[in-house]
Order: C-alpha cells, then sequence, then structure tokens
C-alpha cells in the first residue's frame, strides 16, 4: 500500500500541510525540532489512532489550536481508503475511512499498516521484553482481527482477575471468591493460549525471514534465530516452541495451578502472556547478553526487515515504512542493505538531517522534501 | 453570575444524576419541564413515583413486574422445565419480543465484575439455585452477554447447577440472519465458524 497525500491541521507544529506523495520513497530534509518526526507520527497516527510517542492525544494537538486534523488517502491493491482522525480537546477522537465513522478504534487497523524504525528501536534487542511484546503485538494487530480482539479480552480478564486477586490478598478469601476465582482462571487461560499461539506462529515467520536478512547482512558469517518464550519457559534460549494451542493451554494450566498460592498472597496474576518474551540469539548465544553493540543493531535491523515481510505475507501488501532518523545510527555497510532491501518495493518515509547519508543514486529516485517550522517544500 | 432559583438548581441537579444525562442536557430538560402546562410535570412525576412504588422484584424469577410472582411466572402456558438466564430485566423483553421461547427466565441483575465489586452473593444466584433444587428444572440457558463478565458468569453457573443433574446451555455465536458475509465483523465471522454445525 502506498500514501498518496497526507492533510494536517492543527497537528503538532503543522498549520496546514497538504502533502502529495509522489512515489515509493520519500526523505524527509530538515533540522532538528521543524516537524520531521511529527509527520511520521502523523502517519502513524492514521494507521493506528494513536501516537508512537505521545501518550495523550491533546499532546498531538497545536498548541494554540482547538483541534487537529489528519487526512489521509491510501493507495491499496485493491481500491483506495481515506483516513480522517479528527483530535479535539475534550473529546474523544473522531475516526472515519472513507466518510464512514469508525465505532470501535481497533476498527482503524488494517486499512493502513505501517512499521516503524526509530533509534528507540535500537534497544528492541536488549531493551525490556515490554519493548519486544509491543513491537510483535503491533505488527500482529495490524494484521489480525481476532488477535486484536484476543488481546483486547485478555487485558480486559487480566484486570478483573487481578481486582479479584487483590481483594482476597487484602482479607476477603473464602469459598464464595475462590470459586468465582476459578471462572477468571479458566478464561485466562483460554484467551491467554489464544494470544500465545498467534504469538509463537508469528515469531516462527519472522525468524524464518530474519534470518534470511541476517545472513545477507552478515555475508552468512553468523546466523540469527528469533524465538518466541513463553511466560512459564525460564530457559534462555527456549528449549522448545510451543507446538500446539493445546501445549500452550496445558503448560499455562500447570503454572497457574503452581503459582495461585502466591498469586493471592501478592493479590497479582504472576502467569501469562503479559509476561512473555523474544530472545534473539546469534550462533545460538543469547545477543542481549553476549551480542557486541554491532551485532545488536544487525539484529534488530533483520528483525524490522523481517516484520516488514511478515506483513506482506499476512496480508498481501507491503506495509508503509516510516523510518525516524535512524540511518545517521547504522554504519554506511548496514545503512546501504538496508535501504537497498527496502527501495522499490516498500513505500518508504525516511527523516534525516543531511542527505550526505544517503547515495546518489538513491538520491536521484527520491522525492525530497525540505522541512522548516511546520511547513514543507518539494 | 446569578446562579438559578433554588428550586430550579435542585431540578437541574436530580436530573444530572440520571445516566447519560450531563449538566447541559439536564439544563435542557429542566427549562423544558417548567415550560410545559402543570399537568405535564405532575403526570411524569407520578409516573415515577409510581413506578417506584408499585414494582417490585418477583419473589420467584427476580424480574420486575407490578404482580408477584410475576405474569410469567403464574402462566399456565409456559414451560416449567426449561430456564433462561439473563444479566438485566430488559434482555427479557429482548427474548419475548423474539416469541420464540415458552419457558421461564431467571434475572442475575448483572455479571460477576470484581472491579465493580460484584460477586456471586451479589446477583440473584441463590433465588435460582432454589428454584433449579425444585427437580422441575431440566434445562437452564445462560443467555448473559457475551463478554469476559457474562462468560465468567455463565462457567460459574454452569458449575454450579450441573451437579444437580441439569443440562445446562449457553446462548451461541453466530451469523446475523439477514445480512450479507461480507460485511459481519471478522470477530464475529471468526467465532460463527468456529461453531459451525453439520447440515
Amino acid at each position: 500500500m502506498q500514501i498518496r497525500r497526507l492533510v494536517l491541521r492543527g497537528f503538532r507544529n503543522y498549520r496546514e500541510l497538504d502533502f502529495s506523495v509522489a512515489g515509493q520513497l520519500c526523505l524527509l530534509l530538515g533540522e532538528n525540532a521543524q516537524g520531521k518526526t511529527s509527520l511520521l507520527e502523523a502517519i502513524y497516527c492514521a494507521a493506528t489512532g494513536r501516537s508512537f510517542r505521545a501518550s495523550l492525544d491533546e499532546e498531538l494537538i497545536a498548541w494554540n489550536s482547538r483541534e487537529a486534523d489528519i487526512r489521509c488517502l491510501v493507495e491499496k491493491d485493491l481500491g483506495e481508503a481515506e483516513i480522517e482522525i479528527q483530535l479535539s480537546r475534550g473529546r474523544n477522537k473522531r475516526i472515519r475511512v472513507n466518510g464512514q465513522l469508525v465505532r470501535r478504534h481497533s476498527d482503524l487497523f488494517g486499512h493502513l499498516n505501517v512499521v516503524t524504525f526509530t533509534p528507540d528501536d535500537l534497544q528492541l534487542v536488549k531493551g525490556s521484553p515490554a519493548g519486544r511484546r509491543r513491537f510483535l503485538d503491533i505488527e500482529l494487530a495490524q494484521v489480525s482481527g481476532t488477535y486484536r480482539h484476543d488481546l483486547l479480552n485478555y487485558h480486559h480478564i487480566l484486570r478483573q482477575r487481578n481486582s479479584l486477586l487483590k481483594s482476597m490478598a487484602e482479607g476477603r478469601e473464602n469459598r464464595e471468591t475462590r470459586e468465582a476465582l476459578a471462572m477468571w482462571d479458566e478464561q485466562l487461560v483460554r484467551c491467554g493460549s489464544r494470544v500465545m499461539w498467534k504469538r509463537t506462529e508469528a515469531v516462527a515467520k519472522l525468524a524464518a525471514i530474519g534470518r534470511h536478512f541476517h545472513g545477507e547482512i552478515t555475508n552468512g558469517a553468523e546466523e540469527l534465530t528469533i524465538c518466541y518464550r513463553p511466560f512459564y519457559e525460564k530457559a534462555v534460549p527456549p528449549t522448545t516452541s510451543p507446538a500446539s494451542p493445546a501445549e500452550i493451554e496445558t503448560a499455562f494450566r500447570a503454572a497457574l495451578a503452581r503459582l495461585q498460592p502466591v498469586e493471592i498472597r501478592r493479590g497479582q496474576t504472576m502467569v501469562g502472556p503479559q509476561r512473555d518474551d523474544i530472545d534473539f540469539l546469534i550462533d545460538r548465544r543469547p545477543v542481549r547478553i553476549y551480542g557486541s553493540q554491532g551485532q545488536q543493531r544487525t539484529a534488530v535491523l533483520a528483525g524490522k526487515l523481517a516484520e516488514v515481510d511478515f506483513m506482506r505475507e499476512e496480508t498481501n501488501e507491503y506495509p508503509v515504512l516510516l523510518l525516524d532518523d535512524v540511518m545517521s545510527e547504522l554504519d554506511q555497510q548496514r545503512r546501504q542493505f538496508f535501504l537497498q532491501s527496502v527501495t522499490g518495493r516498500v513505500q518508504t518515509f525516511i527523516t534525516a538531517t543531511s542527505q550526505a547519508y544517503f547515495p546518489e543514486p538513491f538520491l536521484q529516485k527520491a522525492q525530497v522534501a525540505t522541512i522548516k517550522a511546520g511547513s514543507l517544500e518539494v | 453570575m446569578l446562579p438559578y432559583p433554588r428550586p430550579l438548581a435542585k431540578l437541574i441537579d436530580e436530573l444530572t444524576r440520571l445516566p447519560g444525562i450531563g449538566p447541559k442536557t439536564a439544563q435542557r430538560l429542566a427549562f423544558f419541564i417548567l415550560s410545559g402546562p402543570k399537568e405535564r410535570a405532575k403526570a411524569l412525576s407520578d409516573a415515577i413515583l409510581e413506578a417506584k412504588d408499585k414494582l417490585v422484584y418477583c419473589s420467584i424469577c427476580c424480574n420486575i413486574t407490578d404482580v408477584d410472582p410475576c405474569r410469567i411466572c403464574t402462566s399456565e402456558k409456559r414451560d416449567r422445565r426449561i430456564i433462561t438466564v439473563v444479566e438485566e430485566p430488559k434482555d427479557v423483553v429482548a427474548i419475548e419480543r423474539t416469541r420464540e421461547f415458552n419457558g421461564h427466565y431467571h434475572v442475575l441483575h448483572g455479571a460477576l465484575s470484581p472491579i465493580d465489586g460484584i460477586g456471586p452473593s451479589q446477583l440473584r444466584i441463590d433465588e435460582l439455585l432454589k428454584r433449579c433444587h425444585s427437580g422441575e428444572v431440566q434445562e437452564v440457558v445462560v443467555a448473559t452477554d457475551p463478554n469476559p463478565e457474562g462468560e465468567a458468569t455463565a462457567l460459574y453457573l454452569a458449575r454450579l447447577l450441573k451437579p444437580l443433574g441439569i443440562k445446562v446451555t449457553r446462548m451461541a455465536h453466530g451469523m446475523p440472519v439477514g445480512s450479507d458475509l461480507e460485511y459481519v465483523d471478522e470477530i464475529t465471522l471468526a467465532r460463527a465458524i468456529e461453531g459451525r454445525r453439520e447440515l
């Protein structure tokens, strides 16, 4: 899919912007704090309904404006979609797709798929498990409506169960609460296992694609393995990958039975996919612990490229790639490889402070836009 | 700013307590009531009081009723062997509209929700158990909402009722009738595939 036009009003430092995107490759140049990342943020918001850096919608609205508008025209294999996000202070945002109001926020997903790559992503391998789960969740949520539904439901069940456990920890443990807990256990296991099975399948596919890219970057010198590590598996790397939904459910139940007394004492759920992790291994050793900084970056790069191809496999269309200032973080060889891998296939928006990072043939193919204080010049 | 006269402020304040009514709507309603004839205002306040005075919970099914036991529970034409369990009185009305169900009902007045402090003893579950112990009931259809709270409640009831030898069933997930397959949302469709049946 490709973005053809982006219209912003009152979004961050953009008073008015009407940007016609010319082709596959768009280079956004500008000094710091001029609005490069905000433009990518607007695209991300059109895809997911939220920002990748602000936690509150209000932060996206220009400080002297009451509302902000994002309109994004997407061209897909099967027709066009016009996405409109209206943000306003003190009111819920309104989302429209082709003029139709979208009621459930999650129904926006799938109209525009994006993969982002920011300097923060370089922390993917050595950062917290939460970051790696988010990486997996955002990508799966974009391609699978049932995953979105299951994940949302799972977190809902988790909140209910935690609330019950908390009241039990505070002294309301009796026959009735124990019986009620069993019902939430059952739902936690069923819904959680569905989430985990989807993750298992997704990581297996990512691993295969990621290994291929990694092999190319390192000229076959090293082998990357990406493994899904369910919460009940403590060994790093995991010894095996779950083979079926039933296997996950059985292991989930066993872990729950083992930890339930602790859960009741602490008033908190200790099991479930909110404690999953993904391990990146090079030659069977965890990159997080043993990898050099360069190896970690290469692993992230391969993981991100795999994400792009994974989404293409799942939806039959390439997502739009948003690269925020990562070129300066990569050395020349990785930069070159990365650009080669994506150009010509995937519509890509790249922000950078200087075009010196890009080779001449690349610049010739790109639409180069200069951003200065919330306005854009092509 | 000159505040509203006390009786008007009180009316607005009372209206604001209603669900779904914010201060602005409350003001509009209050002014509407004031601008009408006195008879209309009296009819409204009488209707509220009468509903409050005359309606009680049925001592059998816990539905709202003006005669106790309610008309469904005393009906000779209805099948006593089957009970449909719902969360709210309005769910009874919804099922009655279908004219397809000729059994009895039981209204729980909510669903298990620890966040809201609702456990089994806050629901009308004991009343249901008492009915099931009578030996007459053969099947209980659990028609709580298809969300985590409704599901937890359904599982809880199944666990209580099955040992009594009662068949416990759950309403099916499925395709909305009369719609085109392509317009059905993917979750509903996925559940409908899961619950497919042989022809």
